[in-house]
Parts: C-alpha cells; structure tokens; sequence
C-alpha cells in the first residue's frame, strides 16, 4: 500500500540528485503522478487486448466507495460520482452494484434512454443498467418494475484525482514504477534542452 | 430453457471480456436478433404454439393475446372435444354504435348447426353450416366472432406466439444456444472492416452449420416419419 505523496516524495527525491536548485514542488510531482497513472492504466487497456485479447482490468486498480445514497430528480434516479472519472473503453470506469456479492448494473451509452425505448433490448434481460453523464450517473428506464436500491456501492477505476494524497492505495509495485518514471520523463532535464537546429543536420553543411 | 442473459454473459466470459462492459447492449441486441433467426429457422414446430381459452366480449370480439403472432387454431370447446369455427373472409368488419362501441356482427343467412365438423370447421353431417365464423382483424389486434345460431361465451385460440419471456428477459431453446453464440460471432467478424475474409467465410459457415444441427435436433425423426417415407 502507498500514497500519492509517497510516489510524489519519491519523484521530488530522484530529481533533485540532479539538479538542488529546481522550482518543482511535491505538489507538482503529486499531481504529475495521478496524470501519469491514468495515462498508464489506459495505454494497458490496448496493450493487454492486443497481446492478450484479454477486455478489463485488474481488480486492484478499483477504489470502492460503500453505502452512496440514490437521489431523485425530475430527470429519473442518480447518484453523484464520488471523484473525477477516467476515460477508459466501454465504461470500464466506474461500476456499480447493490452489494459486493450482487451483480454489477449494465454501463450504458449516455442516449440509452431515448435510443431504446420500445425496442426490446430496453429490458437488458430483466437487468438495471446506468449510464454516466458528467458527474452524475443516472438509472436506465426499463420497461419492467425494476427499481434501484437506496444505497449502491461504487467503484471506480484509478480515482487518484480526488482522492486524498496521504489516503493509502492499491496500486501494484510494478505500476508504482512505471507511474515514477513516466513523471520523470515529464520533469527531466533532458526534456527541456532546445533542439540545436544548427547542428541536426549533418548533409547541410555546405 | 435458458435465459438470454445467461447465454450472452458467458459469450461475453467466454471471449474474455468482463460481462459489466458496455458492450453488453450491442452483445444482448445481437442476442435477441439471432433467438428471432432460431425461432423461425430452427425452431421445432411447436415450440412457439401455444393454446388459450379466451372469452367472447358482448360485443362479439376476441382481442388477440399480447404475445399473438398468427392463428393457427379457432375454435370452442363443445363437450369435451375441440370444434373449429370456420374462416370467414366476407364477414363485414363491425360497426361502431352510437357511443363508440363496436356492434356485434350478425348476417343474414347464419344458419344452425346440426352435426358434427371436421378439424377444419366443416360440418361432415349436414350441410347447413358451421358452428361459428371468425375473421381477424389486425389493425384492431381482434378477432370478430359470429356464431351460428348456439350461443359461446370463450373460444380456443391456438396461435403462433411471440419469444418468451420470463422476469423480463427472453428464453432460449437448449439446442439453440449454440446457434446464438455462432451468430454473434458471425456478425462480429462480418463488421470488422479490418478481419480477413476467410475468418468472416469460416464464422458464417460454423452460423449456418449450428442452425442446421440445431434444425435437426429440435425436429427429431419420429418412427411415424419414417413409415411415412417407406410408404410413398
């Protein structure tokens, strides 16, 4: 387990065995991180279906939120998302189910409900479904008696956004690597070097 | 008989992919796409018939059941055997009243019924009549009924009905689980613009080969069948 700050601290650390005089703060290495994480957990969503065919991802990149309240409006019934979404293929962000043993409610394309009312794929084979629309996610109308429960649990995949830097997260060691020096690509000294433009070309000499 | 849901989840499973996955939609569209194929390619032939006793209103119509597709069958129950009412394709459609209800329809010339009729409603002892008539009307979703002279309160309706359904979702014959998953990978390959063509020609023969063994399977040769064929 570790934090956002331990991975920002450890960022802010290796670079200044570089250079002592950098203006970059922990925050700077922190936010870095969190943007680098959701890059990463993105770019293996295609690694893994390319290599693999393999469609998901790991459980531990999942943060689960217990006992969100269902809210109603004039627009159907919602609940608020608890952080930032990622954007991630075929609504692999974020699920959401009644309880941990219950089965999760089907991801929708953010039309669903004017796309299929009357058609007979509106009953989602007797399941509830949702769809997410900003920072809201709303219930699928479906032509059976279905109604959502109180409470639901969500989870969402790789949150860090929102979530607190010193609140302790299951990323694997492998990840936490890759997550580091994506950051110190970001803020390395080599990046920021101007290309020489006199000398990038060796058969223009004259 | 299984459930559509079950069988799209485990393709989804199967294909390694998570079944909590948007793709779910298009996966239960395709589903429910390939059960309409089944039911009319593969499906034995009483799968979808089935039998109910449906009252007569006053005013002389039978509203077709919400899962009616086409008759096959109207009759009354007389005595503990099954009577057709005879297809009457020149019974007027009935007229409104005053208040906007339909009439019953009675014509001139309905004559009693004396004897007794054949599986097709025809009377096989007299020549006077049928029992009954009847006339569907699809633009009402009714049938107009018109007896002959002895009064019935309900006909049996034997139709051709629409899928299953159960708990909200759509049931799938045993043998034609296979059918469904061949298809939907059929359709998968056919819509990649970037697949091979042989993989898209392979999928739609392995479709059309489960439809055949499914066919079979549903429709089985009864001993009756084959002293039906020595006998020709």
């Amino acid at each position: 387990m570790i934090t956002a700050r331990t991975i920002g601290q450890q960022v802010l650390d290796r670079l200044k065995k570089f250079t002592s005089d950098s203006d970059i703060t922990e925050n700077d290495c922190i936010i870095a991180c969190q943007q680098a994480l959701s890059t990463i957990v993105v770019q293996d969503y295609y690694q893994l279906k390319r290599e693999e065919g393999l469609d998901g991802y790991d459980g531990s990149l999942y943060f689960t939120w217990f006992d969100q309240p269902v809210k109603d409006s004039e627009h159907g019934k919602y609940f608020d998302l608890p952080a930032t979404i990622m954007s991630v293929p075929h609504g692999y962000a974020v699920r959401i189910m009644k309880n941990l043993k219950s089965r999760p409610y089907i991801p929708l394309p953010a039309g669903f409900n004017g796309m299929a009312t009357g058609l007979r794929v509106q009953s989602l084979g007797g399941n509830m479904g949702f769809y997410i629309l900003g920072d809201k996610g709303y219930f699928a109308e479906t032509p059976g008696l279905l109604t959502p429960p109180e409470n639901i649990v969500i989870q969402m995949l790789a949150p860090v956004m929102d979530v607190n830097p010193d609140a302790y997260m299951a990323i694997p060691a492998n990840l936490q690597y890759r997550v580091i020096i994506e950051c110190l690509k970001q803020f390395g000294v080599s990046d920021q070097l101007v290309a020489d433009e006199t000398k990038d070309d060796v058969d223009n000499k004259g | 008989m299984r459930k559509l849901d079950e069988v799209i989840r485990e393709i989804m499973i199967s294909m390694g992919m998570e079944a909590t996955s948007n793709k779910y939609l298009r996966y239960y569209q395709l589903g429910i796409q390939a059960l309409d194929i089944t039911k009319t390619e593969t499906a034995g032939a009483d799968y979808y018939k089935k039998h109910k006793k449906i009252a007569v209103n006053e005013n002389g119509v039978v509203p077709f059941p919400h899962d009616y597709e086409d008759y096959l069958y109207v009759g009354i129950c007389k005595g503990g055997t099954m009577v057709a009412l005879t297809y009457s394709p020149d019974m007027c459609p009935p007229m409104h009243d005053d208040c906007g209800e339909l009439q019953r329809v009675t014509r001139d010339g309905s004559t009693w019924y004396y004897g007794d009729s054949d599986i097709y409603g025809r009377p096989t002892e007299s020549l006077s009549g049928a029992f009954g008539y009847f006339k569907p009307y699809y633009e009402g979703r009714y049938f107009v009924i018109e007896h002959s002279g002895i009064e019935f309160d309900s006909i049996e309706l034997v139709y051709k009905s629409q899928l299953y359904e159960q708990d909200g979702d759509y049931m799938v014959f045993p043998y034609d689980v296979e059918v469904i998953r061949t298809y939907i990978l059929a359709r998968l390959h056919e819509d990649n613009v970037m697949g091979p063509v042989s993989q898209k020609q392979y999928s739609q023969h392995r479709f059309i080969s489960e439809k055949r063994k499914a066919r079979m399977k549903n429709n089985p040769i009864k001993p009756q069948d084959i002293l039906n064929a020595l006998r020709r």
